[in-house]
């Protein structure tokens, strides 16, 4: 396989303050091929945003890794020391991030955030004097000037010129979104993860950021894995979906068989939940995530499904291959008629 | 409310074609601050005199001579006069001389001290703040051992043990302020740490040291110049205490708290010999304080 990330059964928990075990992943495989989009859709709190940070190995210090692998340049991540892994962010992998406007930093400016990536990216020791070597050299200063009006121009951002000196604080919201892409490109990744990029930005820029970003993936053949909530997004860039719910995969294919015949339950009623510009009367899903404590055996979601059997409740559900290359974990995706 | 105008301009700016300078906007709130509390503006008027009479008080008093070890007994213990405006002191001096040449002092001490605290406590405070952890409680615990200790009492011991001079007096009070610099500084840096930026910058590649000082200590420049305002006061009442108890620098050289204890023996008849210095270390300190918090809204609004 040309794989260039793949998942196995990735398990991450805490122990909350009360000493109890709170499992947030169980079991989560992914696998992405080069030049792959796949997208990670799901509720809020699903597990979509920790399975990220756990790939970019920046998952915070309280959660810790119970199990599985992630294979990535022949490497399982989660063996990797701190240095061989600051080595490969940005390059072997990076990050466009959710919240454009407080992802940059405010005291510096759009051509500052960009020096030392430009620099020094990819080096894991440098000394204070390889610091400031750059900075003091006028040449490289305007080399390395001329390379992010270059970057800024690739992302479609008007007058980078002027931008370069700008601060993030001068920025609108979807300004602020290109200047981060370019930041994740930068270093010519091979994965770019994508946490719902266009959440905080209003729809329409949302849509040029997408497309930006769909355009840029696909020029330089990189993988993307594409994290929302939105199934209308997810739909129109992906190759393959990952719905998750409760820190499971529960359905796993290609884009237009999982949107057109869905098998899993949760699945079918994502997809009526989106709200239309129709008449049709809204429906969505009963009911909200379980608490992870209390999930236990069986299928999280047999609380809120409308087709539950006891059976549900009885034992862990694996994937189930329904199709080709679509898999989904239900009991009973092979009975059900589930309109989409 | 000036906080939203700051921010209204913002965003026109983002939206604007033209380039919108930064520092246009900064000073012109800057200004209207200003404007509005004319305290910080006095603050920042005795400020800048007392940076003059510090950097050039040896050529602008009315008699340099009278700044060391001179001797003059046939004009000793004048009232305040025109030719002497602050009156003149035990062996003839002239007293306004010496308070102005005084201030070169306590700015040294001022100045070395604080250089000294910041250079010492803001890397341990966000090293502890960042790094955490073990690393982190050990660094703090020795900070909070010194904070335990009062500054006055820690001070006079060192001074003591080690003799009193101007060397000694400046490393003395550092050893004592950089708590409170670390303490600042791992508060912020706790704050900041937990931004999106920092985790920007780490899935960029950035390593544990970029981003301590390259990401996190940028963001502490304007508390940090807040409290380097209000300290310099504090750090001067200080420096001034150790004058008075004979701790610090020493007589000849003219510092205001060694003015005070000198003119304290010819109380109450000669009362300008205390007077003057003691009034001289009250404006200074709460020059310094008005200009803190002037400084404090101004930088405060931008964020």
């Amino acid at each position: 396989m040309s794989a260039v990330l793949s998942v196995e059964n990735l398990e991450i928990g805490y122990r909350d303050a009360d000493g109890a075990d709170v499992t947030l992943l169980r079991g989560v495989s992914l696998s992405l091929d080069r030049g792959e989009i796949i997208s990670l859709v799901g509720e809020s709190g699903c597990g979509k945003s920790v399975t990220a940070k756990a790939i970019l190995g920046v998952l915070p210090e309280n959660l810790d890794v119970r199990g599985g692998s992630i294979q990535c340049e022949d490497k399982n991540l989660l063996d990797l020391e701190e240095a061989g892994y600051q080595a490969m962010r940005g390059r072997a992998f990076t990050l466009v991030p959710q919240h454009p406007l407080s992802s940059l930093n405010p005291v510096f400016t759009v051509g500052a955030q960009f020096f030392d990536l430009i620099a020094f990216q990819g080096r894991t020791r440098v000394g204070v004097i390889d610091y400031w070597r750059p900075r003091l050299n006028l040449a490289r200063r305007r080399e390395i000037r001329e390379r992010t009006i270059a970057a800024l121009r690739e992302v479609s951002l008007p007058s980078p010129e002027e931008l370069v000196d700008r601060y993030p604080l001068q920025l609108s919201g979807g300004q602020s979104q290109r200047v981060l892409i370019a930041l994740a490109l930068l270093g010519d990744p091979k994965i770019v993860i994508a946490d719902e990029p266009g959440t905080a930005l209003d729809v329409t820029i949302e849509a040029q950021i997408n497309d930006l970003l769909l355009e840029r993936v696909q020029a330089r053949h990189t993988s993307m894995i594409y994290i929302t909530h939105d199934l209308g997004i997810a739909s129109q860039l992906a190759d393959r979906v990952y719905v998750m719910y409760a820190g499971r995969v529960v359905e796993e294919g290609p884009t237009a068989r999982v949107f057109s015949a869905p098998k899993h339950p949760y699945t079918a009623g994502l997809i009526k939940a989106v709200p239309k510009v129709t008449n049709e009367p809204f429906s969505g899903i009963r009911g909200t995530l379980p608490d992870p404590k209390a999930i236990g055996e069986g299928c999280a979601f047999r609380w809120r499904c409308p087709y539950v059997t006891d059976a549900c409740a009885a034992a862990v559900l694996p994937l189930d291959e329904v199709g080709a290359g679509h898999r989904a974990a239900c009991i009973r995706s092979r009975e059900l008629e589930l309109a989409s | 409310m000036s906080d939203k105008t700051q921010n209204d301009k913002s965003v026109a700016g983002g939206l604007e074609d033209g380039p919108v300078s930064v520092e246009v906007s900064s000073w012109r709130v800057a200004a209207e601050i200003l404007r509005k509390s004319p305290l910080s503006l006095v603050g920042l008027f005795i400020v800048v005199a007392v940076l003059v009479m510090a950097i050039f008080g040896p050529w602008i008093v009315p008699f340099p001579d009278d700044v060391g070890a001179t001797v003059n007994f046939a004009e000793r213990l004048q009232p305040p006069s025109a030719k002497h405006w602050f009156g003149t002191d035990i062996v003839g001096r002239d007293v306004l001389s010496r308070v102005i040449v005084g201030a070169r002092i306590s700015m040294i001490i001022a100045f070395f001290v604080i250089v000294l605290a910041v250079l010492i406590g803001v890397p341990i405070g966000i090293i502890a703040a960042y790094w955490g952890g073990w690393l982190g409680n050990v660094l703090m615990r020795i900070n909070e051992v010194f904070l335990a200790i009062p500054s006055l009492v820690f001070v006079l011991a060192v001074a003591a043990l080690l003799g009193p001079s101007l060397p000694v007096v400046i490393a003395a009070i550092g050893l004592a302020w950089w708590t409170w610099f670390a303490r600042l500084a791992y508060g912020e840096a706790l704050h900041i740490k937990e931004e999106q930026f920092v985790e920007a910058a780490q899935v960029s590649g950035a390593g544990g040291l970029r981003i301590a000082f390259g990401e996190i200590l940028p963001n502490l420049t304007s508390v940090l110049i807040v409290k380097i305002t209000l300290d310099i006061g504090y750090v001067i009442l200080l420096g001034a205490a150790l004058g008075f108890l004979g701790l610090g620098v020493q007589a000849p050289d003219p510092e205001w708290g060694i003015m005070v204890a000198e003119g304290r023996d010819q109380l109450p008849d000669a009362w300008w010999l205390t007077t003057f210095p003691g009034l001289a270390i009250f404006i200074t300190v709460i020059g310094f304080n008005l200009l803190g918090d002037g400084l404090n809204d101004i930088l405060g609004a931008r964020q």
